[in-house]
């Protein structure tokens, strides 16, 4: 009996620190959706009316779509590409761990640094990297305001998302790919089968599993934690056109210190973010058995 | 053989341009940040700095107290990467390796924890600091960041413990080794490279979080390096890219430093860690 206690202390620290930080305030949190919540003095309980603002503000409802359209761009985006690249470095080819390093090399730098990077590639006036390539080559007549219009912000967004993104889904995809045996794929050349029907009938369904659990991964980032590259680069705008629901929120319930409407978005959001990834576990490993 | 010579030049051809886009960034954020302010807004812009200078990189520390900023995440990000391994290392020997009342309760609530997003923890977080007293102090960052990043060092650690052949432990216990002697002296050792992937991603997480750390400090001087570096984009600095570029890349040194130094005992099945950075 004294040895189960002992070694209950190996997890004790672990245990308090994940109580107090994430259990404790996931569960209070949806006590302060209920509330007027103030810092100081008297915070009524007012029941589920911050719920009812969440459901009746057009701006709520604009970051939601966006936010929407955003993950169903990025989403394919990062577990295409990454497994295109995982594919690819499968080849026996020199310099393959140089190229993974280098992948990988946008993942391991932190969000603050690549977003004001990309803002300056990507700066409105002729001498943005990108406009003085574009425009030199023909491209464009007139530079393009890449942030500062509603039409392109959030396309250079997506754009930053998957670039940064790609690296680490092409890692995890390739750690996969490499415990396949290399025989089958050696026997599969013999019986004269070409690249796409070797990703297609041995790549593909050995890692199902895992493109499963990254195309989750990847869906819960960019639905509740497309936050750091707006906030610095947009701000959610032009017009609103780049808010999503991590900045809405951010912006009512902290910025404005509206807690308890801040915290109902994200209670009414959740659900709906945890219905989607468990449509795409499900439907993603019902493919797996093909 | 002439079908394979060409499509291995494909393969090669993709790949650079694969490597043009991943690193083309980088290069620019280097070269600008040797330029000097006049050179910047140049057209065509010049692909390699023609007056290089190192102004830049002192100047960045009299417009902000940038050294501040890289104090509070060394700071920081070290109580975290210490924190992070000592804990999740603990723990997941104990889930892998000891009899344990409430195993499966234990790894479905960690489950839970890694799977509840920042976002709904911000709010009665930011509650909570005021009545613990660590709202803009350093603890306000490392604890609530330790406790946010335990879940996947935990599993990591938990599954590279279990893999390990039990008669390791046997032997020493056999010569009456307790259970942290064998944790201490056994298992921490062998585990160097799950622990060098744990402190990339746990160094990364600090260098890069922003949301909390906007939320949990108030005053300049508890800045962290990512807030700090949005102050130069914010401020009256925000069209000097010279500066700006400057900044990012004394950050991106530090960050990308420590990789580099682990690089040979990195994981690649440990990448998951990486979802929270």
């Amino acid at each position: 009996m004294l040895k189960g206690r002992t070694n209950f202390l190996f997890i004790l620290p672990t245990l308090i620190l994940f109580g107090i930080f994430t259990l404790g305030p996931a569960l209070w949190g949806f006590n302060i959706s209920l509330h007027d919540y103030k810092l100081v003095g008297e915070s009524p309980f007012i029941g589920f009316q911050n719920y009812g603002r969440v459901i009746g503000d057009p701006f709520f409802w604009n970051a939601f779509k966006n936010t929407i359209i955003f993950a169903l761009v990025v989403i394919p985006g990062q577990v295409i590409l990454g497994l295109f690249f995982a594919f690819l470095l499968t080849e026996k080819i020199k310099g393959r761990g140089i190229f993974r390093t280098i992948y990988f090399i946008p993942v391991l730098t932190s969000w603050a640094i690549v977003s004001l990077v990309w803002m300056w590639i990507f700066a409105g006036t002729r001498s943005g990297l990108i406009n003085s390539v574009l425009w030199t080559t023909g491209v464009i007549a007139e530079p393009i305001p890449w942030l500062g219009s509603a039409s392109t912000a959030m396309l250079t967004l997506m754009l930053l998302w998957i670039w940064k993104g790609l690296g680490w889904s092409m890692l995890i995809f390739l750690a996969a790919m490499q415990a396949i045996p290399e025989s089958i794929y050696e026997s599969a050349k013999i019986d004269g089968a070409g690249w796409w029907r070797r990703f297609r009938y041995i790549s593909l369904p050995s890692i199902a599993p895992t493109i499963a659990i990254v195309t989750a991964l990847v869906t819960g980032g960019a639905l509740i934690g497309s936050f750091t590259p707006f906030y610095i680069m947009t701000k959610g705008g032009p017009l609103g056109s780049t808010e999503t629901i991590a900045t809405y929120m951010y912006k009512h319930g902290v910025q404005f210190m509206n807690l308890g409407y801040g915290a109902a978005i994200v209670y009414f959001v959740l659900p709906i973010c945890l219905l989607i990834a468990f449509i795409q576990i499900r439907s993603l490993s019902r493919e797996a058995k093909f | 053989m002439r079908k394979r010579v060409i499509s291995r030049g494909l393969v090669y051809a993709v790949l650079i341009i694969g490597v043009i886009a991943m690193l083309g960034p980088f290069y620019w954020m280097i070269s600008t940040s040797f330029k000097p302010y006049g050179e910047t807004g140049r057209f065509p812009p010049t692909l390699i700095p023609e007056n290089p200078t190192l102004q830049n990189y002192t100047a960045v520390f009299n417009i902000l107290p940038l050294d501040r900023f890289i104090l509070n995440t060394l700071i920081v990000a070290g109580s975290i990467l210490v924190g992070t391994i000592f804990l999740s290392s603990l723990a997941g020997f104990a889930l892998a390796r000891l009899k344990l009342r409430g195993k499966t309760v234990i790894f479905y609530g960690l489950l839970a924890g890694l799977m509840t997003p920042l976002l709904l923890l911000v709010i009665p977080n930011l509650v909570m600091s005021f009545h613990l007293g660590i709202f803009n102090t350093h603890l306000g960052l490392i604890l609530p960041y330790i406790a946010w990043n335990l879940p996947i060092p935990t599993f990591l650690m938990a599954s590279f413990f279990s893999a390990m052949p039990p008669s390791l432990e046997d032997a020493a216990r056999i010569d009456g080794c307790s259970n942290f002697k064998i944790y201490y002296k056994i298992m921490l050792p062998l585990s160097k490279p799950m622990i060098a992937t744990v402190a990339i991603f746990t160094w990364l997480y600090g260098w890069d979080e922003l949301m909390w750390a906007l939320t949990v400090t108030s005053t300049t001087a508890m800045r962290t390096f990512p807030v700090g570096l949005t102050m130069f984009q914010a401020g009256p600095y925000q069209m000097y890219w010279n500066l700006i570029t400057a900044a990012a890349t004394i950050g991106f040194v530090f960050i990308v430093g420590l990789f580099l130094a682990l690089r040979k005992y990195f994981m690649p099945t440990g990448a998951i860690a990486g979802i929270k950075g």
